[in-house]
Formats: structure tokens, C-alpha cells, sequence
């Protein structure tokens, strides 16, 4: 209970006392008694033993890169001396302003304080905060620290940033990409979502046929009436490959690398498939697999949201295996497939392959609705910008990457369409955009 | 001016205090001035310095304060003990000398030792000496304290800092103020005192007093050892 300290002074009155004895010296005696009442008095007075500290309440949902404020109130009822107290910040968090420590000086009565401070959410996840700490220490170090914890459970859910996909309505444009007009059902009940004009063919109902446009465009040799197309409801079918091995941590760091951009990527690519009343499934492929069934609506992207948050990386497991085992769902449905993966830090050859093979899977499985509808899209994470943190090194990754031109060229040949995203730099949908063209 | 600095130069004002008291103390004794005779006879006899006798003091006083200079350059983190303890070697013979044992009989030394200062001038010597020593000491821990607050991220801490130095003053405060008061009483209170003390049965009280000690002791043990047992029994 007592420390070192405390039995030095005491040491102190003993020397004295015994010196003073033994040379018969009252003087030394008188003087001995100074530590002796310093080391009673000191003891006399206790360290702060009654520490309540409570946890203001606040957001339990945020996004990434968001700053959650934490407040923490601290009350010291007994006692003389110093208190510090320490929130546990869970791991990915970093401090913007303020500090979680903070130390409390305890008077005479009752001594109220306050711990404040912002942190910034770097990685998607559920998070507890949950132990406060504190220490107690006696104002002349005669007493042992007391250490206490205070269990404020509060849960912080942190989802991958949204990246605002959104629908270009501007109907003079075309595009490679599935992602603002493709993946088409060509079956089922129209809805009211316009989705484009085109020429008439035979079979077309005459009430879809647009007669302003038609008139319009009746200067044209080749005349023919124009149609309204409108968007099908529900059965068409999105499946979303997220690369979940150990390649996709590098390059970067453990907060900003490959497989967290491919979460975000996936998580807004669903919600923007499952807005538009298409089946979304995902995979995330490695040797923790895990899989989701697609399915429609809000609870699907409930369900979606929620795994991606407890997502992590493992093993590598061949693109190829994943899609056999979604196979049963894929036939027939002529789903739309989207790979995010990056292509970047493959050190075999074998690992490139193993992704080659998968699209070459998923192709049997999609077929082409049109010319310039392509079956599936790969979403390449640029990971060497994670690092690249001046022009030199920019210049560097450039040179990584242009490393990949063969592996894509071989993808783009087995019917892939191949987007190269660099988070760093810009939007998912910038890059999704560029290739847009004017009609 | 900054804390730290403020700190440093306290300390050091209080540990030069501290040994200057000591110091005056030791020239305020016959051994002092032997000493000084003894140099000149030395002097005389080796024809070294012959003439320059009276600046033995101050080369004294200068050789001294070198030495704790050296201490406290050269000292590391025990500066401030060497100090306190050499403090304490020059005091001892002014202490030595209201001893109720003639001691340089004792030891056989032909010179008495006496001492210029009175009993209470000494003994308040001697309690400023202790109350240094242990400010300095509790001083330099509530400097490694605030360190440690602003090495763990705090960065107000100057006013917990002053408020900590307070708190340690006063109790220490407290501490000498009872000690004196403490002196005062006995030796108001001596004679009657003295007087009681002549009446009382000291061969009763001791064995009246090892008695009741032998019994609680055995109390405490068999208590002790008890109350587990009874706790398992009530599981």
C-alpha cells in the first residue's frame, strides 16, 4: 500500500533518532521528528478514491472520414490530489482537436471537470467505446496509484463513404459502361422510369411510340418511328466480385488501401443497382468467402451495408471458384458482373491468371444484349497513388501500373470492360463518366 | 520567465541555502577553528604559504563550494543527496557538541568541542537543513510528474504543477510548525514534566504495555485466521 517514498522519509526519522541516541545528541532527536510528521500527515491525507466518470451521449452512425465528438464528465468526490483519466480510443481513430487524456487536480470538496475532445473515424466498421481509465495518485507519492475503469459501452457504426453515383437523365448520351444505362432486362413489366428512345421494332406497342420525335426526324432517308422505352421492373441481376485476398492490402496502408476503396466501390455500386429495383448480389471472394444472395429493396442494402462493415481480408481464392458457386444463380438471369480488384502487387503470374480464368467463367455466364453492352466491367483500385505522396513518386506509380497494360489488354479480349481508378485523384463516378460519350 | 526555469533556479537557491547554513554552522565551532590553526602550524612548519594564513577561510569557503558545484555538474540524478549529505558531515559537529557525552574525550581528540550557536540556533539549523531536503526531494517528483503529464499528452499542467507544490509546502509546513510547536511544550513542560516522570512505575507500565501488546497481537491472529474459514462456511 505504501511506497519506497514513504519508507525513505520514514528511514529519514529512524536515522536521525538512532544517530541522535547513539551520540546522545537531543538536537538530532528534534530534528528527526520533522520527517516523522511529514510521513503522518501525509499519509493522513488520501488520494481521490471516488472517480465517476459518465459518457455524453452521441451519433452511433457515421461515415468514413467523419469526426465524432466525445465529451466525458468527471466527478472527483473524495480526496486530495491528482486524477488523470484516459478514454480508450478503438483502433482506426485519430485525434483531430483535443485530447483523451486529461488531468484533474483534486482540492478540498467536490471537483467537477470535463474531458472533450475530436476524433476522426479512418476506417469502415463497428466500434465500441468503451473503457475510461483513470489514475489516482497520492499528493506526495506516499500511496500506491489506484487505477480504476469505468465501463460506458457505446457502439460507433462507421460506414464506407458514399460516393454519389447518381443517373444521368440527359438523354443525348450513350456509353460503354453498364453503369448509367446498362444491364438491361429486356423482359418484364415496364415501369414509369424513362429509359430511353430508340427505333421502333416490330412488337413495339403503337402507344410507345413518340410522335413528336418520329415527326422530328421524319427528314431522315431512312425513316423509321421512334419508341419510348421504359425501364423493366425487377428481374435484372447485378453481382458484385469484391477481391477480399491479401493483395489487396498492398500498396497502402492498413486505413487507405486496395480492398477498403473496393468496399466502397461495392457498397455504392449496390445501392445504386438496388435504387433502380435490380437484384444485387455480392461475393466477397477469398478463403473466408461470404456470400449474399441477391435479392431486392432496402433490406437487401441494409444487409449489404452491414457485411461490408465486418469484411476482411484472407487467403486468395480463385474469381473462378466464387463464380461456380454462385453459378445457380447467375444462369439464365444474364446478370451484369462487376470484379473489384486491383491488378497492382500480383507477384505471380499465377494470381493474374487465376483472375483472367474468372472472367473468362463469368462470360459464360453473361451474354452481350447489344453491341455496346458489355457483360461484365472490372474496377482496377490503383494502389500505388496510396503511397505516392509527391510528383516523383506519382511519376513512379504511373510506371508500376502501366506494368498491368497486358493483363488488361487480355481481360478486355475476353469481354471485359476494364476501369482504372485512382481514389487518390478522383470519383468512382468520374471515372464511370469518362466513359460516356455525347450521342 | 519560464516554469522551468523558475524550478531550476529554486532548486538551486534552496540546496546553496542549504549548504551556507551547514557551512556557518561548522565555522561557528571550536573544531572550525582548529582546523584553521592547524592549516597555519602545517604552514609554518612546510615554510608553504607563510604569509597568506588569513585567506584559509575564504580558500576554504571557495574549496567547498567548488566541490558542490562539482555535484552538481558532475552529480547526475543523486546531486542533490551529495549535497544534502555534505551539508549534514558539516552540521554533525555543531550537533555533536550539545551532546550530554563529552565525544572528543571519547575519542581522544585534545580539543573540546564547542559550539558558538545556542541550542535553539542550531536545532532551527538543523530542521531547515531536513525541510530543505525533503521540498528539494518532493520538488524534483512533482517536476518528474509534470513530465510525465506532458509526455501523456496533457498540455495544461502549470497549474496543476503550482497547485501540487502548494499542497507538498503546506503540509511540510505543517509539518516543521507542529515539530516546533511540539519543542517548544517540552521544553516549557520539562521540569513538571521531569517531576511526573520521577513518579512513574516504569517496570509496571512495561509489563502492562508488553502484556496488552502480546494479547492483541494473539487477537489479531486468531481473527484472522478465522474469519476466512467463517466466509467459506457461509458459501
Amino acid at each position: 500500500m505504501y511506497t519506497k517514498r514513504f519508507l525513505e522519509t520514514l528511514t529519514g526519522f529512524v536515522a536521525f533518532f538512532v544517530v541522535g541516541l547513539v551520540f546522545s545528541t537531543p538536537i538530532l532527536v528534534y530534528v528527526g521528528l520533522v520527517p516523522l510528521l511529514f510521513a503522518i500527515l501525509g499519509i493522513v491525507a488520501n488520494q481521490p478514491e471516488k472517480v465517476i466518470l459518465e459518457r455524453r451521449e452521441q451519433k452511433s452512425e457515421m461515415h468514413i472520414g467523419d469526426i465524432i465528438e466525445v465529451a466525458i464528465d468527471i466527478t472527483i468526490k473524495d480526496g486530495i490530489g491528482t486524477v488523470l483519466v484516459g478514454d480508450e480510443l478503438p483502433p482506426h481513430f485519430e485525434l483531430v482537436e483535443g485530447s483523451n487524456f486529461k488531468v484533474v487536480w483534486k482540492g478540498f470538496g467536490e471537483e467537477q471537470a470535463t474531458i472533450k475532445y475530436k476524433a476522426r473515424c479512418t476506417k469502415r466498421g463497428i466500434y465500441t467505446l468503451e473503457n475510461i481509465n483513470w489514475e489516482s495518485n497520492h499528493i506526495l507519492n506516499f500511496k500506491k496509484t489506484i487505477r480504476g475503469k469505468a465501463t460506458q459501452k457505446q457502439t460507433l457504426i462507421v460506414r464506407p463513404k458514399t460516393l454519389d453515383i447518381r443517373r444521368i437523365r440527359n438523354l443525348k448520351t450513350i456509353t460503354k459502361l453498364p453503369i448509367p444505362l446498362g444491364a438491361m432486362n429486356r423482359t418484364g413489366i415496364s415501369t414509369t422510369d424513362f429509359q430511353e428512345i430508340r427505333k421502333y421494332t416490330y412488337g413495339d406497342a403503337f402507344r410507345s411510340i413518340n410522335w413528336k420525335t418520329t415527326a422530328r426526324m421524319s427528314t431522315n432517308p431512312s425513316w423509321e418511328p421512334y419508341v419510348n422505352e421504359y425501364e423493366k421492373e425487377g428481374k435484372r441481376m447485378v453481382w458484385l466480385f469484391i477481391d477480399g485476398s491479401e493483395a489487396m492490402s498492398q500498396p497502402g496502408t492498413t486505413i487507405s488501401n486496395p480492398f477498403e476503396y473496393a468496399l466502397v466501390a461495392a457498397n455504392d455500386l449496390s445501392r445504386y443497382y438496388l435504387e433502380r429495383g435490380c437484384l444485387v448480389g455480392v461475393y466477397l471472394f477469398n478463403k473466408k468467402s461470404r456470400l449474399l444472395h441477391p435479392d431486392l429493396g432496402r433490406s437487401q442494402q441494409y444487409k449489404i451495408a452491414r457485411e461490408i462493415l465486418t469484411m476482411t481480408m484472407d487467403q486468395e481464392q480463385p474469381l473462378r471458384r466464387a463464380v461456380e458457386k454462385c453459378r445457380s444463380y447467375m444462369l439464365g438471369s444474364n446478370p451484369l458482373c462487376i470484379i473489384i480488384t486491383t491488378l497492382a502487387e500480383r507477384s505471380s503470374s499465377h494470381e493474374l491468371s487465376n483472375i483472367i480464368e474468372g472472367v473468362k467463367e463469368i462470360a459464360k455466364y453473361s451474354k452481350k444484349q447489344t453491341k455496346n453492352s458489355p457483360p461484365m466491367l472490372l474496377i482496377n483500385v490503383l494502389g500505388y497513388y496510396f503511397v505516392a505522396n509527391s510528383p516523383e513518386k506519382r511519376m513512379t506509380a504511373d510506371i508500376l501500373h502501366a506494368e498491368e497494360n497486358t493483363t488488361k489488354r487480355k481481360l478486355r479480349r475476353k469481354g471485359a470492360i476494364v476501369v482504372d481508378w485512382d481514389p487518390t485523384k478522383e470519383k468512382l463516378i468520374q471515372v464511370l463518366l469518362k466513359e460516356v460519350r455525347a450521342r | 520567465m519560464r516554469t522551468e526555469t523558475k524550478n531550476v533556479a529554486l532548486q538551486i537557491l534552496i540546496t546553496v541555502s542549504m549548504f551556507s547554513l551547514a557551512f556557518y554552522t561548522l565555522t561557528q565551532t571550536s573544531l572550525y577553528d582548529n582546523l584553521m590553526l592547524q592549516l597555519q602550524t602545517l604552514c609554518t612548519r612546510t615554510n608553504f604559504l607563510i604569509g597568506y594564513e588569513s585567506l584559509f577561510p575564504i580558500l576554504l569557503t571557495i574549496l567547498l563550494y567548488g566541490v558542490i558545484v562539482l555535484m552538481g555538474i558532475f552529480g547526475g540524478k543523486s546531486k542533490l543527496n551529495l549535497v544534502y549529505n555534505l551539508s549534514l558531515l558539516l552540521y554533525f559537529p555543531a550537533a555533536l557538541a550539545f551532546s550530554s557525552v563529552d565525544w572528543s574525550a571519547v575519542i581522544g581528540i585534545p580539543i573540546p568541542l564547542e559550539s558558538y550557536m545556542t541550542f535553539s540556533q542550531v536545532l532551527l539549523v538543523g530542521i531547515a537543513l531536513i525541510t530543505c531536503r525533503l521540498f528539494l526531494n518532493n520538488l524534483s517528483q512533482i517536476n518528474e510528474k509534470k513530465a510525465e503529464f506532458l509526455r501523456r499528452g496533457e498540455n495544461e499542467v502549470d497549474d496543476i504543477h503550482g497547485k501540487m507544490i502548494v499542497c507538498t509546502s503546506t503540509v511540510l509546513g505543517l509539518a516543521v510548525a507542529t515539530s516546533i510547536t511540539a519543542m517548544m511544550v517540552l521544553a516549557i513542560g520539562e521540569p513538571t514534566a521531569s517531576a511526573f516522570l520521577a513518579t512513574v512505575p516504569y517496570a509496571q507500565i512495561l509489563f502492562g504495555l508488553g502484556s496488552t501488546f502480546t494479547l492483541v497481537a494473539i487477537l489479531y491472529y486468531y481473527l484472522k485466521q478465522k474469519l476466512p474459514m467463517k466466509t467459506e462456511q457461509t458459501k
